[in-house]
């Protein structure tokens, strides 16, 4: 869902590895605040969240769980309240070591109607299908009603096609720098644009994260993360993020 | 080794870690980002640090939180040395740099700055001064001089082993301030922090400054106690 819960995830792969001794868990939780919620580049909290995911792994590769967050929005993204998100899946490493990756989220945003008067709900659901090889991953999310009605714009379509590429270098032990890039394009990227004032169909992210693993699942990272956006009244900054972050066995 | 000297966090970031060297970190979250007494977050606040101290008392480090009065977010680089004149005063002599990247970005302006560090303790009483060319950057802009400078005396006191009670006092002043702010002023607090299990402490504090006047609205502004509480872990390389 965002830079934060990668990073989570492969915490909790890192907790289990602690745990190796007992059977595989099956459920695995995290918690964790974060100075700012990053999605794709673009500020979803203006300012510091608290988030927390569940999530139930099959041994045969299968996976459902869900990750909430405070969100307030931002420049760009329009949101407020609270984000649920549910997300069910497939995952599994081939003979070559490659791991594959497939599934769908739906982005749930229950109190984008409380304040009455609007109904420009912005939960909609997206697909995904990811590879990894050693550090490197790449991942591919498609939604044909990105962020609902609250991008819409007249009748125009709304699909979004993300890609991203993430490759972590393991500095030491515990230690990790990883760079990420991702391109986000269609029509329903246009309209959130808009929305913000500027007519472009498409934009860059990037991030450098330095994660250190503390101990008993825990984990601190510290980020730059920056997109290309800019339109008329926002030139989009580099933003300094740092994470401490928990991850459990149920 | 000379190079080791003038490049530690090159080095130490490409691995190659003696086993003395002192990297340590630091996150933590708290209910409120108070700078000398102003609310910077708005609400809540995530920081976290890194920081290389050489055996011979030179120290570098940087750390970032998200600040709201800082465009977004803030990272602060800084440098400096810490060390004792005899056996009893500690001193620390050091140079910051704010760095608000994002300020720019709503056409806001320039607002990182630098600002250098000298501070003297001694039986838990530690005095420390500040000074910034040019506070806040284009926060000040307006003709005339920009600087801003802080003076902070404190005292803290030990309950037990774990348990700390810090009371402080600071007072900030300079025509950059003063653009940037509105007005000189007092802030005050006092801080019960208590180590745990894990290096894990909390504090507790009470904020306060002396501002009072109008804000852009028009409305009364009467600054007024604050609570904040904090939690936050220390870890090391």
């Amino acid at each position: 869902m965002n830079t934060m819960k990668k990073a989570v995830t492969g915490l909790m792969l890192g907790a289990g590895a602690l745990a190796s001794g007992q059977a595989l868990a099956a459920v695995n939780g995290s918690v964790a605040a974060t100075s700012d919620y990053m999605f794709r580049g673009l500020d979803a909290s203006s300012g510091a969240a608290v988030q927390g995911s569940l999530t139930w792994n099959n041994p045969t590769g299968f996976y459902a769980g869900g990750w909430a967050s405070n969100v307030t929005g931002g420049p760009v993204i329009p949101v407020g309240g609270n984000e649920f998100d549910a997300y069910m899946g497939w995952s599994t490493n081939l003979s070559n070591g490659v791991n594959v990756d497939v599934g769908a989220i739906y982005y749930y945003f229950s109190e984008h109607d409380q304040a009455g008067g609007t109904n420009n709900n912005p939960s909609y659901p997206e697909v995904y299908v990811g590879a990894s090889f050693a550090g490197l991953s790449a991942k591919i999310f498609y939604a044909n009603e990105y962020f609902g009605d609250a991008s819409k714009v007249g009748n125009k379509d709304q699909d979004s096609l993300y890609t991203t590429v993430k490759y972590a270098y393991n500095i030491a032990q515990g230690l990790d720098l990883a760079g990420q890039v991702g391109y986000s394009t269609g029509n329903g990227i246009e309209n959130l644009l808009a929305n913000a004032g500027g007519n472009d169909d498409n934009y860059w992210d990037y991030s450098v994260t330095l994660t250190k693993n503390i101990g008993d699942g825990m984990a601190a990272s510290f980020a730059v993360v920056d997109t290309n956006i800019k339109v008329a009244g926002f030139e989009d900054k580099p933003k300094a993020v740092v994470s401490f972050s928990k991850a459990f066995n149920l | 080794m000379l190079l080791r000297k003038l490049f530690p966090a090159v080095l130490l970031a490409i691995g190659s870690l003696p086993a003395q060297a002192a990297v340590t970190g630091q996150v933590g979250a708290a209910s409120d980002y108070l700078f000398r007494g102003l609310d910077y977050s708005s609400g809540m606040l995530v920081q976290g640090g890194l920081q290389y101290a050489a055996p011979n008392g030179a120290y570098s480090g940087a750390n970032m939180r998200n600040c709201s009065s800082c465009g977004g977010s803030e990272a602060r680089l800084y440098a400096g040395w810490a060390g004792k004149l005899g056996q009893v005063v500690g001193v620390d002599a050091g140079v910051q740099y704010y760095l608000y990247s994002e300020s720019e970005q709503n056409n806001n302006g320039h607002l990182s700055y630098l600002e250098t560090h000298l501070g003297a303790n001694a039986y838990g009483l530690s005095a420390d001064f500040y000074y910034a060319p040019s506070y806040r950057g284009a926060a000040s802009v307006g003709g005339g001089n920009r600087d801003g400078y802080y003076a902070a005396l404190s005292y803290r006191y030990a309950i037990d082993t774990s348990l700390h009670l810090t009371g402080h006092f600071g007072y900030s002043w300079g025509d950059g301030l003063e653009q940037a702010v509105g007005d000189k002023y007092s802030d005050y607090s006092v801080t019960l922090s208590k180590q745990l299990d894990n290096d894990f402490a909390m504090q507790v504090a009470v904020v306060d400054t002396d501002l009072k006047g109008f804000l852009p609205s028009g409305a009364k502004y009467d600054d007024k106690p604050k609570v904040v509480v904090g939690l936050n872990k220390q870890f090391s390389f």
